[in-house]
């Protein structure tokens, strides 16, 4: 599957990112059917007769079997299209910030109960702003404090739901 | 039905429905008019709110984000030429030139009369035109069902934005994601890998937050950094312009009337949307006008014709979710999530047992294009200088609210990492042209397309094919029409693949 020229036309999977993703769809779908005999419970039986007439496995290894069918016909597609970077432009400074956004969501995700929502999202909007290039004290201070403030109000006084509360309330 | 329009009329008389469509209607303008910030985004961060609101609250609320939000997504595509939604794009043919030649105010009234025209007479249309298709649809059984939400599928992996076989193979991503946790028939557990968190399934609000608002926030990030590299100063948006006089408008009123119905009819049919509209609006306008030279050069007929076709979609889109329980769009699986967190299960037995409330919603939607008029209009000035609002105030309160909004659904922390997940799986789907609109369609629909395959076993007894064509003939027609469905856009995904393939290829061209 490497670089084959066919008139005008070549195909080729180095630097096919959409190939990469499709042949990843494909493992998964692969790795999803050969589980179903370890993943899927036995059906019930009533009187000596199963409680549904359609197998239990039967829908699952269709979708396996559709999504593995059809992930194939698309890279075999794919290697044939013109190749087409999705992440032109994405240099290194850019894929680094777009890491670092990742890496603080995931850090406010794990960091949502221990430390509560407000503190937690005092911390977070203020680095977030502060990454983004906002140097404004006034907007900084009214951002970071006011918006958790705000939505921790919304939702548990106007809605009546719970937040968690943390290490401050 | 009379009666229960009316008694949905004694539903109504509720304060709290009209304050929270106004603030939709204003949050939905807010987050339009800002471009890389969709409707979507909006309703899915909104909906978490609406489950601990009345249904005739907290849906109204983002009903009203709804239309807002289709109409803001005009005002950046007149006045800078950036359309704040993907319904939007049609608008910016005609729109940046008049702006450009100081009509910009007599533009975006244009858009907000022909918005609100074409989405009052669509939901019209709509309340009267549910009624006979949700008897229609209570003659519809398992096996049909079956096969109608296949036919859902395949349009909505049609309409999606990569090619069609990438739209089928997400769907049938999809449907494994909704796999883990229980079988819909025995309710037996199955790929949960000894996990107790996933027993319960993945969670369907973090999922759609997930990838409808989280990759936004990335892309307007990245956006953001090339901008802030290449120095690109923001629009000056200051130009207004006379206001729209009436005259112009009965101009366009035949161009608005023949929108609104193209947008009603591809409003009913599943995956369709807005953009489709606005095009076939717009295309017919060009077509039946005397001066089709103008159009493309700043014709305020142009701006008329998209927008009130891609509004006019608005209604009829939510005739398949009520009357079959089939979401078209992303907009109407955000809805199907409100209504069945409120108890309310579309479907063919939802106007029999709940008439009066869904006609309540639908009154409330044509109240609120009334509504929407008022408040469009005194606040077109203000959403015109927020186009080029900096994003960094924004971002927080959307990574809040969605975090808060994924929280509050079970309570449970896992689900904010699930957030996280989709929402990089939805960032990098993005990028690589998977749509991720059938995956989620299909999660949606996958535990009743089981449902319905499991009873429709059980009811053929094990002769499946013998069934479906001798005793369920209707059920047996809808297959032949499913696999026409698919013929055909298999046909036209071929022809497509082969006039590329008759382009030189410039291998490696596009690598750095």
């Amino acid at each position: 599957m490497t670089d084959n020229e066919g008139g005008n036309q070549k195909y080729t999977l180095r630097g096919n990112y959409e190939a990469y993703s499709l042949i990843g769809m494909m493992v998964v779908a692969g790795v999803f059917y050969f589980l179903i005999p370890y993943q899927i419970e036995k059906p019930k039986m009533l009187f000596g007769r199963a409680f549904m007439d359609m197998k239990p496995t039967l829908f699952p290894a269709l979708a396996a079997i559709g999504m593995f069918v059809l992930s194939g016909v698309a890279l075999l597609q794919s290697l044939g299209n013109p190749l087409k970077n999705p992440f032109k432009g994405l240099d290194r400074h850019i894929a680094f910030q777009l890491s670092v956004i990742i890496v603080i969501l995931y850090c406010f995700a794990i960091s949502f109960e221990p430390l509560g929502y407000w503190l937690s999202g005092i911390l977070v909007s203020l680095t977030l702003s502060l990454f983004l290039g906002n140097r404004n004290i006034l907007t900084l201070l009214i951002l970071s404090l006011g918006v958790p403030s705000f939505i921790y109000f919304v939702f548990t006084k106007l809605l009546l739901v719970s937040l968690p509360e943390g290490i401050i309330f | 039905m009379f009666e229960s329009i009316i008694e949905g009329f004694y539903l109504l008389a509720r304060w709290d429905t009209f304050g929270v469509i106004s603030i939709g209607l204003f949050l939905g303008m807010f987050v339009g008019a800002l471009p890389g910030f969709t409707t979507v985004m909006a309703m899915a961060l909104i909906l978490p709110i609406s489950f601990f609101l009345h249904p005739l609250v907290g849906i109204p609320f983002l009903i009203g984000v709804y239309k807002g939000g289709i109409y803001g997504g005009s005002i950046p595509a007149i006045l800078i030429a950036v359309p704040g939604t993907g319904a939007a794009i049609a608008t910016t043919m005609d729109g940046p030139q008049l702006a450009q030649r100081g009509e910009g105010r007599k533009a975006l009234e244009m858009a907000l009369y022909a918005s609100v025209f074409g989405d009052l007479v669509s939901d019209i249309i709509t309340l009267f035109m549910i009624t006979p298709i949700a008897m229609i649809a209570l003659l519809v059984g398992p096996p049909e069902l079956s096969v109608i939400i296949l036919i859902a599928l395949v349009i909505i992996a049609a309409a999606s934005t990569g090619a069609l076989i990438k739209g089928l193979a997400m769907a049938f991503f999809g449907i494994m994601l909704s796999m883990i946790g229980q079988d819909p028939l025995g309710f037996m557990t199955r790929f949960t890998f000894g996990s107790m968190e996933l027993k319960s399934g993945i969670p369907l609000l973090p999922m759609m937050i997930g990838v409808f608002a989280i990759p936004e926030i990335l892309a307007v990030l990245e956006r953001l950094a090339v901008s802030n590299k290449s120095g690109k100063a923001p629009a000056d948006l200051s130009r207004a312009g006379d206001r729209l006089h009436f005259h112009e408008f009965k101009r366009c009123f035949r161009t608005i009337c023949r929108s609104t119905a193209i947008g009603t009819v591809i409003g009913a049919l599943p995956g369709a949307g807005q953009s489709v509209a606005a095009f076939a609006g717009y295309a017919a306008a060009k077509k039946k006008s005397s001066h089709p030279e103008t159009f493309g050069k700043g014709e305020l007929e142009g701006v008329a014709a998209a927008e009130a076709a891609n509004n006019a979609v608005n209604g009829p889109t939510l005739v398949p979710l009520l009357t079959l329980g089939i979401p078209g769009d992303k907009v109407t699986a955000i809805l199907l999530g409100a209504f069945v967190a409120h108890g309310l299960r579309p479907g063919p037995q939802l106007l029999s047992e709940h008439g009066p409330l869904v006609f309540a919603l639908l009154l409330a939607m044509i109240i609120a294009n009334v509504m929407f008029l008022v408040i469009g209009y005194i606040s077109i000035p203000i959403f015109a200088r927020i186009v080029t609002l900096k994003r960094f105030y924004l971002v927080p309160i959307i990574v809040l609210t969605a975090f808060a909004g994924s929280y509050v659904f079970r309570s449970d922390p896992v689900d904010l990492q699930f957030l996280v997940l989709f929402g990089v799986f939805g960032y990098f789907a993005r990028k690589l042209d998977f749509d991720v609109v059938p995956m989620v369609m299909a999660f949606i629909l996958a535990p009743i397309l089981e449902y319905t395959i499991g009873q429709t076993v059980n009811m053929a007894d094990g002769n499946l094919i013998v069934y479906m064509f001798t005793e369920r003939l209707s059920a047996g027609a809808l297959y032949l029409m499913l696999f026409a469905t698919m013929g055909y856009f298999g046909y036209k995904h071929y022809k497509t693949q082969s006039s590329k393939r008759q382009d030189p290829v410039l291998v490696g061209e596009d690598i750095p």
